[in-house]
């Protein structure tokens, strides 16, 4: 078996240094941001083997799970990781919401911070988890061991048991507990991990946790969670951009049903009530005279951030920068120019965004309970809002109805924080999708320019790309935006392409808008491969070359050109006959993919299939992996056909949630997903949101082979052939 | 404040609500503590909210509570003792689920449209289920999930 070192701890000194102390800490962290760490206790029942694992008096495995669960399979796929090593059975392992202890429970890969998001949970926690049970089958071969007097190299554990080989006996855990307690192993012993040909639980598909409580209506999620002495409460925003109450009347509202009281915030006005109805009404009765609407619109937008393309004294934060690509560009023999316009685009999740928030310790203190995907930033919205020090911010994580990086920066705990506090009593907020649409967070729109230059046979010799977007992370964690050199990583992120090229320059150029940025699935991936991959095609096109056999010729690592062939191969590219056929290819989250959009060949072109291959490294629930691309692909498809949320007069132009157009079933291709190289990876990479960026590409590119022409803004129009 | 006497579930319940207008979703969620159906839009546009009503599936958004007379209001809850429904035994099967947010009201869609449909053509059930959103794309898995629950109901 293979030896491990000791998990490297983000806090190495913390056992030593605060065990027993009982008390609150702050402790810097690399990512520029703050570690908050409370207390010593896990909070785990049963005999502690690990911050993630503790064993029951009836051998259950207890999972302090650090990921939020919100469809994405987390709390399948995590515990599977830790059963492989343990040799649990997965029935037998119970979840428990891991307590906010950044410094225990933080993901390695995100600065050590608990956020479930950028496809990196399961990849983040994979070692560690490994560890985790490692250590917890040594505590039960070595229980084993003096119950029974085996050696411990002659046993193995699984199905929730101890195995001695020579003898063929097995010991349950359930026995094992039951006849003596269990001892972590000393925190230098060697953790020997698993072989990945011994695996026998990662790699299988398993039912997903939690189904039955899907379709049966038991699932509770952040808004079915509402305590039963808390009001609910609706804040009433105004409808356009940075509008803030002037003048409220009340009389009306406050009359209304069960309607308790009205908070004047400084961005809206809350009806309190004890029932939903109540509170949707009363927001609905208030008579707010707002502050005037700016006369911003997609024009003012887009002109800003064009100009930013010709302004010399801002040449952008570059990402990338090989040879001199000016030259390289005035030397090609031909020279290719796109630009690519991205709508701002909203999340749309399903659940409205909830919190509860609920004064402790006279006041000083405050319990947050919500839909979130990130503990550590719920506590951060709860204490500024609640005006009281980290620390005194308790949080509890609930599960999400969709999330789509919308409940990372979780903004509605700054208005339940505020309501319950100025109320004195503890209040449930949710926001109406109508509100969210209008005024909630957006990816940001972007602008990409790309020039690229040949050589006479076609190959790249030059690629100039800049994108021109708002920042996310400057607007709103600026400590990190500083602390990641100024460059915005959710803004970039799709940029980076997979193709060899002599010189090149990769430049990100931040513009601000009055719309409040935020995360969303696939972040600016979602957009940027659009931009790379039909600027591929027109490359290809102008030089009479095959898509794919240009591709192959200008990628270099073998897993791009594996889900390369793949696809091909799978979609039947290069046959004859009568569809079009468009390719995309992206290598992103440490993960590749490559689609092919299969179209009716007619003078418009009707999208009929995605055939997507993608090497996501180990897959550990396969299944899952494929359902994950298939759902970020609709997203994708979504996105490319018709998602957009236009300005007009400094608000969006949205009367109804109904005006967001986004796919439905009736108008969905079929979808292939072909796993590829997960056989013998040996690490996981990321899953969630690669699905996204590659649809609307692969389509354009289909839908070019017959027009001649690439749509430069998206969305576009993708009229979809139903069988 | 009005009492209004209802059918959910098989069960006859009485509810004291502000307005008879009360949509019927707020009085099972907020005064029945039928949490299974889904609060999303509340404007009829997401299908989250989706019962039956004597058979037939409405919006729960916008049915007021004072107009349903003696009808019997079906929610998830009650579609099944066990959960074994054979749509929720489909959707089991398919593993449809992601976040699971939408499920209610697309199966509470679904077990409406097969009372009327019950050999639906896969375009039937496209149109039907078109109707409920889902966000995390799981559209693909619901059509087969239905159709194959047509098939379990008269297998």
């Amino acid at each position: 078996m293979a030896e491990t070192k000791q998990p490297r701890r983000m806090l190495p000194t913390r056992r030593g240094f605060f065990t027993g102390v009982g008390v609150t800490a702050v402790v810097a962290s690399g990512g520029g941001g703050y570690v908050w760490w409370s207390g010593d206790r896990t909070g785990l029942p049963g005999t502690e083997i690990d911050d993630f694992v503790a064993v029951e008096a009836d051998g259950t495995i207890v999972f302090a799970c650090p990921a939020v669960e919100m469809g994405q399979g987390a709390t399948t796929a995590l515990p599977m990781v830790l059963a492989e090593e343990i040799g649990a059975d997965l029935a037998r392992i119970r979840l428990l919401p891991a307590r906010r202890i950044a410094a225990r429970y933080g993901n390695p890969d995100f600065d050590g911070r608990m956020v479930t998001a950028d496809s990196k949970t399961t990849r983040g926690y994979f070692d560690l988890l490994r560890r985790a049970g490692a250590r917890a089958r040594l505590a039960f071969f070595d229980a084993a061991r003096r119950l029974e007097g085996w050696s411990v190299d002659d046993l193995e554990a699984r199905d929730h048991a101890v195995r001695h080989r020579p003898s063929g006996r097995a010991l349950d855990f359930a026995e094992i507990v039951a006849r003596t307690t269990l001892a972590a192993p000393g925190t230098d012993t060697p953790l020997p991990l698993k072989p990945r040909r011994a695996f026998t639980v990662i790699g299988t598909s398993p039912p997903l946790r939690d189904t039955l409580a899907r379709v049966t209506g038991a699932m509770r999620y952040g808004i079915d969670r509402r305590s039963p002495d808390a009001l609910v409460a609706v804040v009433r925003r105004a409808p356009h951009l940075g509008g803030r109450p002037l003048e409220v009347r009340d009389g009306e509202a406050r009359r209304f049903g069960g309607v308790v009281d009205v908070v004047r915030l400084d961005d809206g006005v809350a009806v309190a009530a004890t029932d939903t109805w109540s509170a949707l009404e009363g927001a609905r009765r208030l008579d707010v005279v707002w502050s005037p609407p700016s006369d911003v619109s997609d024009a003012t937008f887009e002109a800003i951030l064009v100009a930013a393309l010709s302004d010399d004294r801002d040449r952008g934060a570059v990402l990338a920068e090989t040879g001199d690509v000016q030259g390289a560009l005035t030397h090609a023999t031909r020279r290719f120019v796109a630009r690519s316009h991205a709508p701002h685009v909203s999340h749309l999740a399903m659940e409205p965004m909830n919190a509860e928030a609920r004064g402790t310790t006279l006041g000083l203190a405050v319990d947050i309970r919500s839909s979130t995907q990130s503990q550590d930033l719920d506590m951060m919205y709860g204490a500024r809002s609640w005006k009281t020090a980290p620390f005194l911010v308790e949080t509890e994580p609930a599960p999400c109805g969709g999330a789509f990086g919308r409940r990372v920066l979780n903004d509605v705990v700054r208005d339940a924080a505020r309501v319950a506090k100025t109320l004195g009593r503890p209040v449930q907020v949710i926001r109406p999708l109508l509100d969210e649409l209008r005024r909630g967070q957006v990816r940001p729109a972007a602008v990409h320019e790309i020039e690229a230059g040949t050589d006479a046979a076609g190959d790249l010799v030059a690629w100039h790309h800049r994108q021109v977007s708002d920042s996310v992370l400057a607007r709103q964690i600026p400590a990190t935006f500083e602390a990641r050199g100024r460059i915005d990583n959710t803004s970039t992120d799709g940029m980076r392409h997979p193709y060899r090229v002599g010189a090149e320059r990769l430049a990100w150029i931040r513009r601000e808008l009055p719309v409040e940025p935020g995360f969303l699935r696939g972040v600016s991936a979602g957009h940027a491969t659009w931009a790379i991959e039909t600027m591929v095609d027109r490359i290809a096109a102008a030089h009479g070359r095959d898509p794919l056999d240009w591709r192959r010729a200008h990628v270099d690592d073998p897993r791009g050109r594996a889900v390369l062939d793949d696809v091909a191969l799978a979609s039947g590219w290069g046959r004859a006959d009568d569809r079009l056929r468009g390719l995309a290819l992206m290598v992103f989250r440490g993960s590749w993919v490559a689609t092919v959009a299969e179209a009716t060949h007619e003078a418009t072109p009707r999208l009929v299939r995605l055939w997507i291959a993608a090497d996501v490294g180990l897959a550990i629930h396969p299944e899952n992996v494929r359902r994950q691309i298939e759902g970020a692909a609709i997203l994708g498809l979504s996105m490319a056909a018709g998602e957009r949320l236009r300005y007009a007069g400094g608000r969006a132009v949205i009367d109804g949630v109904g005006d967001y157009p986004v796919a439905r079933c009736d108008a969905l291709p079929r979808i292939s997903v072909r796993l590829v190289g997960h056989e013998a990876a040996e690490r996981p990479y990321g899953v969630g949101e690669i699905g996204v960026p590659t649809v609307a590409p692969a389509i354009a590119n289909a839908f070019a082979r017959r027009t001649g022409t690439w749509a430069d803004r998206l969305p576009f129009v993708v009229d979809v052939a139903r069988t | 404040m009005v009492s209004i006497e209802l059918s959910v579930n098989g069960e006859t319940r009485t509810v004291t609500v502000p307005d008879p207008a009360m949509p019927l979703l707020f009085v099972l969620r907020d005064l029945l503590g039928l949490t299974g159906t889904r609060i999303g839009c509340t404007e009829a546009v997401c299908g989250a909210c989706t019962v039956l009503v004597d058979g037939a599936a409405v919006r729960s958004c916008q049915t007021a509570v004072g107009d349903l007379g003696g009808a019997a209001v079906t929610t998830i809850e009650g579609l099944s003792k066990r959960g074994d429904h054979p749509l929720q035994r489909a959707f089991v099967e398919a593993d449809v689920p992601q976040c699971g947010y939408c499920q209610s009201g697309q199966i509470m869609r679904a077990a409406g449209f097969l009372m009327e449909r019950p050999d639906p053509t896969r375009r039937e059930v496209e149109d039907a289920m078109a109707e409920i959103l889902c966000r995390c794309g799981t559209g693909p898995r619901i059509v087969e999930a239905v159709l194959r629950a047509a098939e379990l109901a008269h297998g």
